[in-house]
Order: structure tokens, then sequence, then C-alpha cells
């Protein structure tokens, strides 16, 4: 019965004040496959997604699930057509126990005879999940997994729904090559089980390893989809920005006699870090690379005050500073891009131009008080140099896209004549566009004579970017490499 | 109108209006819209309350209400809350009574005294949020229970009279012919005003409420300025808690019963959130003007107590919906 395509679409187009999200936008999946959705931020994938799980209702086009026009009017009915969306944002109850989540909102596996079969449940996800190849104590909370255990348990979710189809928005954004290996495993054997995947990524690299076709949006229309095995990366790369990207080579190891050197000495935090000894020159990238839970994510925090230290000691040229608040750093010259960006990187109800100078509020007015002239200055020049795109400075950033709050981020770092830029997974949930442009702007820093590390999980990014690269691994420094004999073998071999 | 000219005379509402950005009017003018209305409708159902007399009262009968609620906005801007204002207001209405009634002390020192007592308060919520970590709310319902507790111990649950002129002066003295409350809260809004629209601080205490974690990543020391936040607040609270005793010359816990509910409608009437960073010290004297224009325009229409609080419950929800339903 029905068509060869689980779900159609067509001419999908929706209208938001000032832009147009999706304009003509065709897109079908055929039963069974596995779909890769690309394009850069603001290209329209979310919209998309968010019209074929019933949240936002198309101004023109339709929708054929299974052969039959539907119009899906709120989130219930896609659910109940088979459609379920894993979002980036994970929609977990952390106070319940794993069992709970999978089964949550199913009448029947939670309260057939009026009170929980606790047995019954737990045994049920048990089988779920063993099924998926995972070993989850079901009894486990939700808030103590980690981020892609989380996620397993999202897919659980929509595995026992029955989906027809499943939707995944930036499944890896916050998983290591590990995991997402894991992920990759139970994707396929979802498909395995007649199950239809929407995989949408940055992450070109996944999208080569997983999918049957892919359809590359920009600017809210469809420009192609093809058959991934007969694409490229290159043609994908050409097709979501429009024009050519040239693959800079940043590296240049050309090291200043005089620069700034940054010591940090046998830093120790228990259970965490552990004897981690590195300096940082001025006019240098140091790449760290590690998986999730190497340690490297907390390690931006141990250096910037956040995380207290058990042991550790830094020197600045050296003499002996200390650093037990992001304000000593700063003073020292130290600037930090963090790894979340909307919690700790920015306030999203304020706007561009607060965010940006609110590392250096003090240098906004004379006597205490703020000079709008000078803050409008000091802004607008970051916003040029920066090309951050935004319709004022008085815009709240939470209407930004990743991209462009990330550049915010740097700016407020920049606007207080740093020496020293920690940026963690800098490139983290940004489309390729932007991508280039945050990598561009970190070789002009190094240029400028500033010191830079970079903690990233892409091995792309670290690779390019770096003129020396430390491996960690278990809270410990496992390997350091020069630009030229690292690749990529050498680092996963230390980093797992 | 008479009421319009006090403000404007203070320099104040202008000010407010001409520099608010854009996003922000329509929550001012909102509640602008809603004092003038309110004025309107009682000034038509009662010429008692369109007299000199009656809105003369009325204002200084805010006073008390007024320097609360500049104080916990204050507060709140900065993403805290304080419930223990009321708790406060007894403490200190108590402890200037019992210090009365030791007849060692001059009123001036009392007065003195009492604000000390106001910021021990702060200072001690202060410490317990900021250094212990303590969440906000349980932490001053707790000094709330606490002082009001501590209030009827000192008085034993009596009232005392207390006929002083200096300590009168706060609430019916005046400079330079205008009521002294007409002089000093204008000057506290718009010092208010200044800090938190003008200054290097006032921003510094929008960013730490709009996200706590994000401005400590920014290098703002956060935990330093709510420790102050609380102390500014505290010693506030205890100043109301002086109008109080001034006003009915009566020293004793029972002014603080039930004010802090009081305060925080108003501030939160005034385009504050509970979740920080939002809100606006014209905003709130806006809300604190309306609280009391429906409470004297009410009581003169002769509507009961019990119903003037219905009323006026309704209203915070229903302005405060408003403010929903726009964003």
């Amino acid at each position: 019965m029905g068509s060869e395509y689980i779900l159609k679409t067509e001419n999908i187009t929706k209208k938001f004040p000032g832009v147009t999200a999706l304009n003509d936008v065709d897109l079908s999946l055929k039963k069974g496959e596995i779909h890769g959705l690309v394009g850069e931020n603001g290209a329209g994938k979310s919209t998309l997604i968010k019209i074929i799980a019933g949240y936002h209702q198309p101004d023109k086009g339709s929708i054929y699930f299974d052969g039959t026009e539907k119009t899906i009017l709120n989130p219930k009915i896609s659910e109940k057509l088979g459609i379920q969306v894993i979002y980036q944002e994970l929609n977990s109850f952390n106070e319940l126990t794993v069992a709970e989540n999978i089964f949550i909102g199913n009448q029947k596996m939670m309260s057939e005879r009026k009170f929980v079969d606790w047995k019954k449940l737990n045994t049920k996800a048990k089988e779920i999940l063993s099924w998926l190849g995972v070993e989850i104590d079901p009894r486990r909370k939700v808030g103590n997994l980690s981020v892609a255990d989380k996620q397993i348990i999202e897919i659980a979710r929509a595995v026992y729904k029955n989906s027809k189809i499943i939707i995944m928005d930036e499944p890896t954004a916050a998983l290591s090559n590990e995991a997402t290996e894991k992920l990759f495993e139970i994707i396929n054997s979802c498909q395995k089980q007649g199950v239809t995947i929407l995989y949408i990524s940055h992450r070109l690299e996944e999208i080569f390893n997983i999918t049957d076709r892919v359809t590359v949006l920009r600017n809210g229309k469809k420009i192609k989809t093809l058959a991934t095995n007969e694409t490229s990366k290159d043609d994908i790369v050409k097709l979501m920005v429009g024009k050519e990207l040239k693959r800079n080579k940043f590296k240049n190891s050309k090291t200043n006699k005089n620069a700034n050197v940054l010591s940090v000495k046998n830093l120790e935090v228990k259970g965490i870090l552990h004897n981690i000894s590195f300096d940082i020159h001025g006019g240098e990238v140091l790449g760290i690379y590690g998986l999730v839970g190497s340690g490297k994510a907390e390690l931006s925090n141990a250096l910037f005050g956040i995380l207290k230290l058990d042991k550790g000691e830094f020197y600045l040229n050296d003499k002996k500073i200390k650093i037990n608040h992001p304000y000593k750093a700063k003073k020292i010259g130290l600037g930090l891009i963090p790894f979340e960006r909307k919690t700790e990187g920015l306030a999203l109800e304020k706007n561009v131009k607060e965010n940006i100078t609110v590392t250096n509020i003090d240098s906004l007015g004379k006597r205490f008080l703020i000079n709008n002239r000078i803050e409008k200055e000091k802004v607008n020049r970051w916003v040029d140099e920066l090309d951050i795109q935004a319709p004022s400075i008085s815009t709240k950033v939470n209407t930004l896209s990743g991209g462009n709050q990330q550049k915010i981020v740097v700016a407020k770092w920049l606007e207080c004549k740093t020496n020293f830029l920690i940026l963690n997974e800098p490139t983290r949930g940004i489309d390729v566009g932007a991508k280039e442009e945050i990598y561009n702007l970190i070789d002009d820093q190094r240029k400028k004579g500033k010191g830079i590390v970079i903690i990233s999980s892409e091995l792309p990014e670290i690779l390019s970017m770096s003129d020396r690269i430390l491996v960690m691994n278990k809270g410990k420094i496992k390997a350091e490499f020069s630009a030229e004999e690292a690749n990529k073998e050498k680092l996963v071999s230390f980093a797992v | 109108m008479v009421l319009l000219d006090k403000l404007n005379s203070s320099g104040n509402l202008k000010m407010i209006i001409k520099s608010i950005s854009l996003e922000k009017i329509s929550t001012t003018l909102i509640l602008f819209f809603v004092l003038i209305s309110l004025f309107i409708v009682f000034s038509l159902l009662s010429p008692h309350f369109r007299s000199y007399n009656n809105i003369f009262r009325m204002l200084i009968n805010s006073a008390a209400i007024a320097v609360a609620a500049l104080g916990l906005s204050l507060v709140m801007f900065g993403g805290g809350i304080d419930l223990s204002i009321g708790g406060n207001v007894a403490l200190t209405s108590s402890f200037v009574a019992y210090l009365y009634t030791l007849e060692v002390f001059s009123i001036n020192t009392i007065i003195l005294l009492s604000l000390i007592v106001g910021l021990i308060i702060g200072l001690i919520n202060g410490i317990l949020i900021t250094k212990v970590g303590i969440n906000a709310i349980i932490c001053t319902l707790g000094t709330m229970a606490a002082t009001t507790g501590l209030g009827f111990v000192l008085t034993e649950g009596r009232s005392v009279l207390i006929r002083e002129e200096n300590l009168l002066f706060l609430s019916r003295g005046t400079l330079g012919g205008i009521a002294f409350p007409f002089v000093l809260i204008p000057s506290l809004y718009l010092g208010g005003y200044l800090l938190m629209n003008k200054s290097q601080v006032g921003r510094k205490i929008y960013m730490m409420g709009s996200n706590p974690k994000a401005a400590v990543f920014s290098s703002l020391k956060i935990k330093k300025y709510s420790f102050v936040l609380y102390i500014f607040c505290g010693i506030f609270a205890a100043y109301s808690g002086l109008l109080f005793t001034s006003r009915s010359a009566v020293g004793m816990p029972q002014h603080g019963l039930g004010f802090e509910l009081e305060v925080i409608g108003a501030v939160i009437l005034g385009g504050t959130a509970l979740e920080g960073g939002k809100g606006t010290v014209g905003g709130v004297l806006l809300g604190v003007l309306i609280m009391a224009v429906i409470f004297n325009g009410l009581t003169i229409l002769g509507v009961d107590y019990y119903y003037v609080q219905i009323i006026r419950g309704a209203l915070i929800i229903l302005i405060v919906a408003t403010y929903e339903i726009r964003t």
C-alpha cells in the first residue's frame, strides 16, 4: 500500500516577519532510507522539521504521508502518524528514571491498573535498550546520565512508539567519537526495522558515513537531492554555501621571541584533571584534542578560575600569578569562549551591545557612568570587524544565528584586550560558512600576537588550525605533536 | 492632576519616559495608562478622591511601600528575591519601640540604630545566600520568620506610643515647604534610576540578573554585587519600618505583617521579572502608585477592605498577564 515515499512535501513555503524561511521546498523520504539534510544556519532546516512535526503551519504547499495528503495541525497529529523528532536540545525528564523517560506519555505502559507496574516497565525498558545494544540500568535517573546516553534514551522512546520516521537534529553535536559510532549502529538497526531517518548535521563526514541520500537547503530553497555515494564532500559544501570555499592552511610557526608566555604547571583537580602542564605562547595556536569525558572541557574552566583547583600554578612570563576567578583571568589578559554558548557565553535576553561590552563595563565612561556614544563606537567597531549580522546592536541575541552569537562571545573578549584566548569547541553547532569565518578570525588574532588555545573534539578543526597539538585522555595529557608530525590516526590512537 | 504635577516637579517621570527604549516603553506606557485611567475613574466616582488632602495623604501613605519597593527591585533586577522585608519592618519598628521604652538613647540614635538593624538583616541574608549558597527564597523566608518573631519578643506583642518630633518628621515634616517624603522618595528613585540606567554598576546588575552564569564567565563578581544589593534592601526595608512607625506614632511588630507581599506585588506590577535582569525603576514607581490609587480609591468608595484585597490581587494578575501576552 501507499507509495515509494513515506513522506513527501511539495512547494512548502513559510514566511516569518521579515524573512522567507522556506521557499517552495520539496523533500521526499523513501521508505526505510537514511536521508541527510544539510544547509547553513538559517537555510531553513529547523523550520522544515518544525513544519513536518506540526509546530508550524506552512503558508503554502502540501505534505503527503505514505501517499495521502495530510494536514499536520499540531505535534500530536504528527506523532500519531509516527513521526518522532529528536531535537538538539534534549527533552529528557532529568528527575525521572530511564524507564519512565522511555514510556513517558504512554498511558498503557505507565498506568494500566491505576498503579505503575515497575517490574513490567523496567523489564520492557531493558528489552528495548538491549535491542539497541546498550546496557543502561532502566532504574537510573536520567539526570545522572551522559549526554550520549540521554540521546539513546530519546531514540529508545521513539523506537518504542513504533515511529515510522525519526528526525534527528544535530544528534552528535555533544557526542564523542565513540558515542557517535554507537549512535550510528543504532541508527542502522532502526533502518533495518524499516524506520526512515531524516538526519540533520553540520558534520559532513557523518552525512557521508551513514546517509543514503542527502538534500541540500540554502536560503530557504531546496538546492538538490543527491545519492550520497554519487557525490563528494566538496560538492556538498559548494551547494551549501553557493560559492567555492578554499580550505585555508592557517599553520605558520614563526613564533615571536618577545611574545607573552602563559605557563600552566601541575594542574590537579581530583577525579578530573591530573598533572596538566603546558605553555601557551603569543602568536601560536595550541590545539587540545580529546574525546568527551577526557577532561578537556573542564580544563578551560580550570584555567579560567571557575573550577576550583586542588593543585597547580600559573606563570605569566615566568612570574607567578593566581587565577581564582574569571576576573583575575581577565586581568592577566586571558579570555574564554566557553563550551555552552547559550548558558555560559551569553545573556540571551540582552542585546548585542550589552553582551559585547559586558567584560569591559568599567571602560564605558568616566566616573562610573556609561557613555552611550563610547559604547556604541566600541560595539560598532566589533560588529564591523567581525561582520556580526544583526538587525541592530539593540537586537536581543537570542534571535541571532549560532555563528553570529559565537562572534559576539569572541567580540566581548577582544573588547577587553586579551593576550590569550581559550576557545572551547568554538564551532559547535555552527554552519560551514560561519565556521570558516570563525577560523579566519582566530587566525587574525594569532597573527596579532595573541596566544590561542583551541579545545575541540573535531579532528579537522584541530589539525587545520593548530601549530601544536596536545591530546588529552582521562584527565591527563597523553601526547604532544607539532603540526607537521600530527595526523588523524596518531591523535585518535592517543585519545581512545 | 496634582499627582502628575507632583511627579513632574521631581523631574523624574519625564526623564524616565524620554530615555526608555522602544521595547520597554510599552510596559511603562501600559502602567502609565492604567494609572491615569484609574485616577480618572476614581475622580469621577468620588469628588473626595481628587481632593488635595486625599491625594496628599495617599502619597504620604505610599511612602513606606515606595522605599521598600525600590530596595527590593534592585535585588530583583540582579536576579535575587527578598521575602524578609515584612519581618524587617516588624523588627525595626519593634526595635524602635523597645529602645524608646529603655529611655537610654536619644531618638536620633534610635533611628540610626534601627537602620543598622536593617543593614544587619541584609548582611545576614547576603552572607547566607552568596557565601553559604542557600536559595534566596528559602533563606529570606527563614529570616522573615525569625525577624518577625524577634519583633514580637522585643515588644512582647504590645504597641508603644512614640511621640518624638524627629521620628514624626520622617513622614510629617517639611523641608523647604515640601513634605519630607516628597523630597526623599523622588530623590531615592532618581538615584535608583541613575544607578540602573546610567551607571556601570547598574549594567552589571542587569547582566548578572539576566544570566548569572554567563556573568561569571564574563568576569563579573556577581557574589559581591548581590551581597551589597541585599544589604541595601535591608536598609531600605528598615527605613520603611521607620516610616510606618512615624506615620502611626506607634512602634509595633504588626506593621510588617504581610507587607512583603504588598511590596513584591507592586514591584512585579511595575514590570519586574522574577527571573531577573528585567524591569525598570520608573516601572516600579508606577507600580507603587497604581497600588496606592487602587487601595485609596476603593476605600474612599466604601468598598470593604477584604474586597479591596480581592480586586487588588485580580488587577495584579490582569496587568502581569498583559506582559506575558505581549512577549
